[in-house]
């Protein structure tokens, strides 16, 4: 079944172009992967998905209702999690009270207080720090409290938006042994990477994404083959699969 | 006049100030809003505190307190709501005209007259302790301000909607994508804020026993003046420029000779450009958002 359906998107922030007639979907308990390079309006596109970015024109649809006018806690209550790029944890709020709001939107207390003790098992480091403001961890630890905070909304589409960037490999591992279990337990996830690799190892699916347009899809093995990411991301040659797209403006 | 004595006098008249300014600070800590309007907050409770003198004391509380808080929600709904995410400078603008839009409103309804009222003259009666004279709404403010800063401070710190403010202060996208009802976090602010201009107004007319149209304006410059020095956004800050500015009042009516009395004001202000030259973001420095005290 779909869960996720996107059509004809388009995200417009002044005079750039982000998001242009884009149209991706996912479907139940799929992950799939979204890459391309800095600027291609990945970012736009989740944050338009949870509803924080309007979009100019085109539809979104979840398990086939189109959510496009919904706020954006009508849809984390409808199961959409956000691991933003830049984390966005609540730095002066402590680790243990981050995890507590992920799950604002949830009635079913006693539930909630395991699923806490579930996000310490899953990252002893947070266990250890429970009570620390957050803005005091590491990187790696904000990482993972970024994702333990969304999946305490207990999400049923997950987007995480670049969640190696900026870590040490090791610590990447972590953030992906994670989306692997994720995975095996039926959560749909959307995933955002520039680093194809991590992404392939993971996803079912990927669409590259150049210039606020789909250029590409297909599954990991299929995009491997014949170094088709490579060409549609770097290479000139590819002109001739790439649908070609006057260039927007991306200014970084 | 002893030294007790000044320090009774000076914590009594610095405590409403620091009330007043604990609730502009909240208000900018949690949405980052200067609201001048505040001031219109506690004049309006004075008012309804006149048409209700005459009632049992408790029930003219309660008229004020669901009147005022009833009113800060309806200024957020109506009006902040409307400009949630312009620029602070807008914001500020906006709760300038709000302010002045309602101060003439009530000209026009009851002229400009200064109002007398003999609210619980009782605790306005001053008694002897060892040669202090001490005023019973001198304690109450004292008790008041101390009672309800470690409220506060306890409510911001310890409860959901405590860490939910302190988050929608921090980042409010952020709050609004894990499921926080920022909307409501922020009416909580406006009714905590309402809650203490409500206990100022109460004290005060029970002091003064008087009231015009304009007294919540200055009450609230001093405020400001206060969360100023303090420094804007920190709770302890604004508390503590509250009774610091109380206590250059109390010092000023003390040592200034009887012809600059009325200009009193004019050094308070003198005062705080003096400190903000010296630590430009206030005593405790600015912060730009709510965080735990
Ligand atoms: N808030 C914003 N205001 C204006 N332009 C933006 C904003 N966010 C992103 N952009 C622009 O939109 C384009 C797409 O950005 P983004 O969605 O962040 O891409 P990506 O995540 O793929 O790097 C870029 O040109 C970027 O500069
Ligand atoms: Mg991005």
């Amino acid at each position: 079944m779909r869960h996720l359906d996107v059509v004809g998107l388009t995200v417009i922030y002044g005079a750039v172009r982000a998001v242009a007639n884009m149209s991706i979907h996912l479907d139940e308990g799929e992950t799939v992967a979204l890459i391309g390079p800095n600027g291609a309006g990945k970012s736009s596109l989740l944050l338009t998905i949870a509803g924080v970015v309007p979009a100019r024109s085109g539809s979104i649809k979840l398990r086939g209702e189109d959510i496009g006018s919904a706020s954006v806690e009508q849809r984390v209550g409808s199961g959409i999690s956000v691991v933003p790029e830049t984390r966005d944890i609540f730095a002066k709020l402590s680790v243990h009270e981050n995890l507590l709001i992920g799950a604002s939107l949830r009635r079913d207390a006693a539930v909630v207080k395991t699923d806490i003790d579930r996000m310490y098992s899953l990252f002893p480091r947070l266990a250890e720090r429970r009570k620390q403001m957050a803005g005091f961890l590491s990187g790696g630890e904000q990482q993972m409290l970024a994702i333990g905070r969304a999946l305490m909304a207990r999400p049923k589409l997950l987007m995480l938006d670049e969640p190696s960037l900026g870590l040490a490999p090791i610590i990447t591992d972590k953030v992906y042994e994670t989306i692997a279990e994720l995975k095996k337990s039926g959560t749909s996830i959307l995933l955002v990477e520039q680093n194809a690799e991590r992404a392939f190892g993971v996803c079912d699916r990927a669409y590259i994404i150049q210039a606020g347009r789909v250029t590409l899809e297909g599954s990991p093995e299929e995009l491997a083959k014949g170094g088709l990411v490579e060409q549609a991301l770097f290479g000139r040659a590819a002109a001739g699969i790439v649908r070609t797209s006057p260039q927007v403006e991306t200014a970084q | 006049m002893t030294f007790l004595q000044m320090l009774i006098d000076a914590a009594s008249v610095g405590g409403l100030y620091a009330l007043t300014a604990i609730g502009i600070g909240l208000i900018f800590g949690v949405i980052g809003l200067v609201n001048f309007a505040y001031g219109e907050y506690i004049m309006v409770g004075a008012y309804v505190l006149l048409l209700t003198a005459g009632f049992y004391w408790p029930v003219a509380v309660l008229c004020v307190l669901v009147f005022v808080v009833i009113f800060a929600l309806a200024s957020d709904w109506l009006v902040f709501r409307q400009v949630r995410r312009a620029p602070p400078e807008t914001l500020m603008i906006v709760s300038f005209g709000l302010s002045f839009m309602i101060q003439y409103f009530y000209v026009m309804l009851f002229g400009s007259l200064t109002r007398t009222v003999n609210f619980l003259p009782e605790i306005s009666r001053g008694f002897e302790v060892g040669g202090l004279r001490i005023a019973g709404v001198s304690l109450l403010q004292i008790g008041a301000t101390l009672v309800l800063t470690a409220a506060l401070a306890i409510f911001i710190n310890f409860t959901r909607i405590g860490y939910q403010m302190r988050a929608v202060s921090e980042n409010p996208r952020m709050a609004r994508l894990v499921g926080v009802n920022s909307n409501r976090i922020i009416a909580a602010a406006f009714a905590i804020s309402a809650l203490l201009a409500v206990t100022v107004t109460v004290l005060f007319v029970a002091q003064t026993g008087s009231m015009t149209p304009f007294f919540g304006v200055s009450l609230t410059m001093i405020g400001f003046v206060a969360t100023v020095i303090g420094g804007l956004g920190s709770l302890p800050g604004c508390a503590l420029g509250g009774f610091l500015v109380g206590a250059l009042t109390t010092l000023l009516q003390m040592l200034l000779p009887p012809d600059l009395q009325p200009f009193r004001e004019a050094f308070v202000f003198a005062a705080v450009i003096v400190v903000l030259l010296v630590r430009p973001r206030g005593l405790i420095a600015v912060r730009s958002s709510l965080e735990r005290v």
